[in-house]
C-alpha cells in the first residue's frame, strides 16, 4: 500500500496504518535529526515530535502538492534547525561527542558478504563522521539533495532560502566532504 | 587544479544538478570532453552521493516505538481534555449569559421555533432574520 493510501486510512481513524508510516520512515526521519544534531537523545526527541507534528497535521498533507516522505522530511528538517538554532548553530562537536554519536549498530545487507558488509559499514561510519564536520547547512543541504533526492528547488522550500545559497551551500559541502574523503582514502 | 577546471566546476555542478541555462550546460560538457580531472571530480561528487545516500537510515534506539505510541496517546488525552474544558467554559459563559439577561430554560425553549424561521430565513432575507433578532434581544433586554 503506498504512503497517499495509508495518509487516507489514518484520516479514516485507523491507527495501524499511522503505526505502518512509522515503521517506514523511522530510521530515515531518526537518521536526518542525529545527522543534523550530533546528539542521540535530542534525535529521538525530534524525530518523535516530528511524528507527533505530521500526526497532528496530517490533514494537511496534499499528495497533489508532494509525497508523504518530502512532507514529513520537511517536518523533521525544520524542527532540526529550530532545535540547532536553540543550542547555537555554530557549535561544534568535541571529538568524544563524534565518536559516540555514530556506534556500528547498522541494518545487515543480506546481498553482501560479511567482509563486504564490514567495509561497508566501516565506510558509512567514516562518511557519517566526516559529514558532522561541515557547516550545519551545508550538511543539511547534502543530505536533503543526495540522502533524501530533494531537487534543489524543494530544498529552497524547505530551508526559506533562495536557489542560488541552496545551489551555493550544495557545492561547497560537495568539495569539502571530496576533499575530507581524499585525505582519510576512501576516494 | 587548472584555474580553468576551477572557473568550470561551479558550472559543472549546476549541469549535473540540473538547474544550468542552455549556455552553462554547454561549457559545461564541452569542457568535461577535453579535462580527464574533471571527468575524475564528477564521478567522486557521484560516489559521494551514493555514499550519503546509504548512510542517511539509522536505526532507531531500542524502545522508539513505544514511547512515541506513549506521546501519542498523552497527545490523544490532552486533546479530549481539552475538548471537555472548551465545552465546559462555553456553557458556562452560556449560563451566565442567561442569568445576567433574566433568560430562563423555558424563554429559549419558547423562543427556538422564531430563532429556527430566522436561520432558515437567513439565506433570503437576512434584514429580515436581523430585524427578529433585534426584536428578540430588546424583548429580552
Amino acid at each position: 500500500m503506498d504512503d497517499a493510501a495509508l495518509v487516507r486510512r489514518c484520516l479514516e481513524g485507523d491507527k495501524r496504518a499511522f503505526d505502518e508510516l512509522v515503521q517506514r520512515y523511522r530510521d530515515r526521519v531518526y537518521g536526518m535529526a542525529l545527522h543534523l544534531l550530533g546528539d542521540k537523545d535530542l534525535a529521538e526527541d525530534v524525530a518523535q515530535e516530528a511524528f507527533l507534528r505530521a500526526f497532528q497535521r496530517l490533514t494537511l498533507f496534499d499528495p497533489n502538492k508532494g509525497s508523504f516522505s518530502t512532507w514529513l522530511m520537511t517536518l523533521t528538517t525544520r524542527l532540526c534547525l529550530n532545535a540547532l538554532k536553540r543550542r547555537g548553530l555554530e557549535q561544534q562537536w568535541t571529538a568524544e561527542q563524534e565518536d559516540e554519536t555514530f556506534e556500528l549498530t547498522e541494518l545487515s545487507e543480506n546481498a553482501l558478504s560479511p567482509e563486504e558488509e564490514w567495509w561497508a559499514t566501516e565506510r558509512r561510519m567514516v562518511v557519517r563522521k566526516l559529514l558532522s564536520t561541515l557547516h550545519p547547512m551545508q550538511r543539511t543541504v547534502l543530505l536533503l539533495r543526495y540522502g533524501e533526492e530533494m531537487s534543489i528547488q524543494e530544498i529552497a522550500q524547505v530551508l526559506q532560502v533562495p536557489i542560488g545559497t541552496v545551489k551555493a551551500w550544495l557545492f561547497r559541502g560537495r568539495e569539502v566532504l571530496r576533499r575530507k574523503l581524499k585525505e582519510v582514502g576512501l576516494l | 587544479m587548472k584555474d580553468e577546471c576551477t572557473k568550470f566546476l561551479p558550472k559543472i555542478h549546476e549541469w549535473i544538478e540540473g538547474c544550468a541555462d542552455g549556455e552553462t550546460a554547454l561549457l559545461a560538457q564541452l569542457h568535461l570532453r577535453s579535462c580527464h580531472r574533471c571527468r575524475e571530480i564528477v564521478k567522486e561528487w557521484q560516489l559521494i552521493a551514493q555514499e550519503i545516500k546509504s548512510s542517511i537510515c539509522i536505526p532507531t534506539p531500542e524502545g522508539f516505538d513505544e514511547r512515541l505510541k506513549r506521546r501519542l496517546s498523552e497527545h490523544q488525552l490532552v486533546s479530549w481534555r481539552e475538548l471537555a474544558v472548551s465545552w465546559s467554559l462555553t456553557a458556562l459563559g452560556a449560563v451566565a449569559f442567561a442569568f445576567w439577561f433574566g433568560i430562563s430554560l423555558a424563554d429559549v425553549v419558547r423562543s427556538f421555533p422564531q430563532w429556527l424561521i430566522g436561520a432558515i430565513s437567513w439565506s433570503t432575507s437576512p434584514v429580515q432574520w436581523l430585524q427578529k433578532f433585534w426584536d428578540l434581544i430588546s424583548r429580552w433586554a
